[in-house]
């Protein structure tokens, strides 16, 4: 089916989400990487939890992957990355034969991303930037665990350029938006997370350089840059 | 066939996850029962670097993994020739996985969460306890919909991933402060008798019995906390 599909002639892919957000952009980073056509669908905050996106995905979140190749529709990041692994890196561009060892360990570093960091990461955003009332406590909580899940990973990568054998694979592209957010959140008052993990800030400066990763890192400097501008200039009137 | 070794705790929910799965399948294993404060050991970080449980070792492969997510994957395609737990074809295989990254994403962390600062954490935070009793009741009702006229999350037989929601669903009463013997499980109808449906299973059955046992051996009765435990004292041990 579509074994014989190529970027050139399959249909391009659909995915929901903005490449603003860190899933979406996770996803996007796979594709580029891939050099898959695809085609972003955005829906507003306001309308994920609505119809007509939750039939598309019951769970409300972003991404989703629409693929008119197979008619399938799957959401979770995790998945539709290894769906898209599946079905389009034959030639483990970026990935390993299937049920070979690395292709296994490959995917123990996905979950540990999908579960471990993305989630408490996100909490750690949401009390640091959204919560109502200021909770140092379940902040403390979170940033400390962001900085256990780096050390887990700088601890890994001594004496390794990426995670899983020798080459880039998605396992490591799947940790590079949620791992910008904790820069985000915090390098402050001369503190850097790339300089406390130093196997980390070189595996992450090596994963920038990846032109598909690259690219999406790039679009979102981009956007972010125009809705401060666009912001600035609303409160200016 | 040599036994398969899984490194668990006596309480946590994940561990056992793989457990049922090799109950299932009948695969010879040898659980390797771990007390939480040697999950933080240098010896065990060798097992699993991320310090937690599960993690697994098979012989039979010469294969070491964690993420129980993985662990219960490779069980699938290493040992279920006959596809008894599975699906081989092609949607059916990826919203398997859709809603295994759904259980290791949402169930268990944020299940996890609610049973953090109902119970563990050093001060009672009324509006972090909001927001995660907010996202558990938001994924029951989930489950919930996508059960309605449905015995199964995908096509019409019992898979590894219903499997592996259970046995969060076993711990999420105490999270929620439930007292002994009821369950948030019984405002979502569909989730409460897929979950009874599954709890009739041998295989589940003879987990749920090796894990309460585990937690006696431990000293931890139902509700997975020692007698004299103290949150202070935790909290000491875990910084």
């Amino acid at each position: 089916m579509t074994s014989t599909l190529t970027p050139a002639t399959m249909k391009p892919l659909v995915l929901y989400g903005s490449l603003l957000g860190p899933n979406p952009a996770k996803v996007g980073m796979v594709l580029r990487s891939l050099g898959l056509p695809f085609e972003i669908k955005e829906v507003g905050f306001g309308d994920v939890k609505k119809e007509p996106y939750v039939s598309v995905n019951p769970n409300g979140r972003l991404p989703s992957l629409y693929d008119p190749n197979s008619d399938i529709t799957i959401w979770e990041s995790g998945a539709i990355i290894e769906y898209v692994i599946e079905t389009y890196d034959k030639d483990q561009k970026i990935s390993f034969p299937h049920a070979s060892k690395e292709d296994w360990e490959c995917k123990q570093w996905l979950y540990l991303q999908v579960s471990g960091q993305g989630p408490y990461y996100g909490q750690a955003w949401w009390f640091q930037f959204h919560h109502p009332t200021p909770n140092p406590s379940a902040l403390e909580r979170y940033q400390n665990e962001v900085k256990r899940v780096s050390g887990v990973l700088n601890k890994h990568l001594t004496s390794k350029k990426f995670l899983v054998g020798d080459k880039l694979t998605y396992a490591d592209i799947s940790f590079v938006t949620w791992q910008k957010s904790a820069e985000k959140m915090l390098n402050k008052d001369g503190y850097e997370i790339g300089k406390e993990f130093e196997n980390v800030g070189g595996w992450m400066e090596r994963l920038r350089a990846n032109e598909g990763v690259g690219s999406v890192l790039k679009e979102q400097s981009e956007g972010m840059a125009k809705m401060a501008e666009a912001s600035a200039a609303a409160k200016k009137e | 066939m040599k036994p398969i070794e899984i490194w668990v705790t006596s309480a946590g929910p994940n561990g056992w996850k793989p457990v049922i799965i090799l109950e299932e399948l009948g695969l010879i294993y040898e659980l390797k029962q771990m007390h939480w404060e040697q999950l933080m050991t240098l010896e065990y970080s060798k097992i699993n670097p991320g310090g937690k449980v599960p993690a697994m070792y098979d012989p039979n492969t010469d294969l070491l993994l964690w993420e129980s997510g993985a662990i219960i994957l490779y069980l699938i395609d290493q040992y279920d020739t006959e596809g008894k737990l599975t699906y081989n074809t092609f949607k059916e295989k990826h919203l398997l996985s859709q809603w295994l990254m759904f259980q290791m994403s949402q169930q268990g962390p944020m299940y996890g969460q609610i049973g953090w600062f109902n119970v563990l954490h050093p001060e009672k935070i009324p509006s972090a306890i909001e927001r995660y009793t907010k996202q558990c009741e938001r994924i029951l009702r989930i489950l919930d919909d996508a059960l309605e006229g449905k015995q199964w999350l995908v096509g019409d037989k019992c898979t590894y991933v219903d499997l592996s929601f259970f046995m969060w669903h076993i711990v999420l009463p105490l999270s929620m402060l439930y007292p002994l013997g009821e369950t948030p499980l019984t405002k979502y109808p569909n989730v409460l008798a897929w979950h009874q449906r599954m709890a009739e299973r041998d295989s589940v059955d003879k987990t749920v019995a090796a894990r309460q046992k585990a937690m006696d051996s431990d000293g931890l009765g139902k509700s997975g906390l020692p007698d004299d435990f103290s949150v202070e004292d935790l909290n000491m041990k875990m910084n």
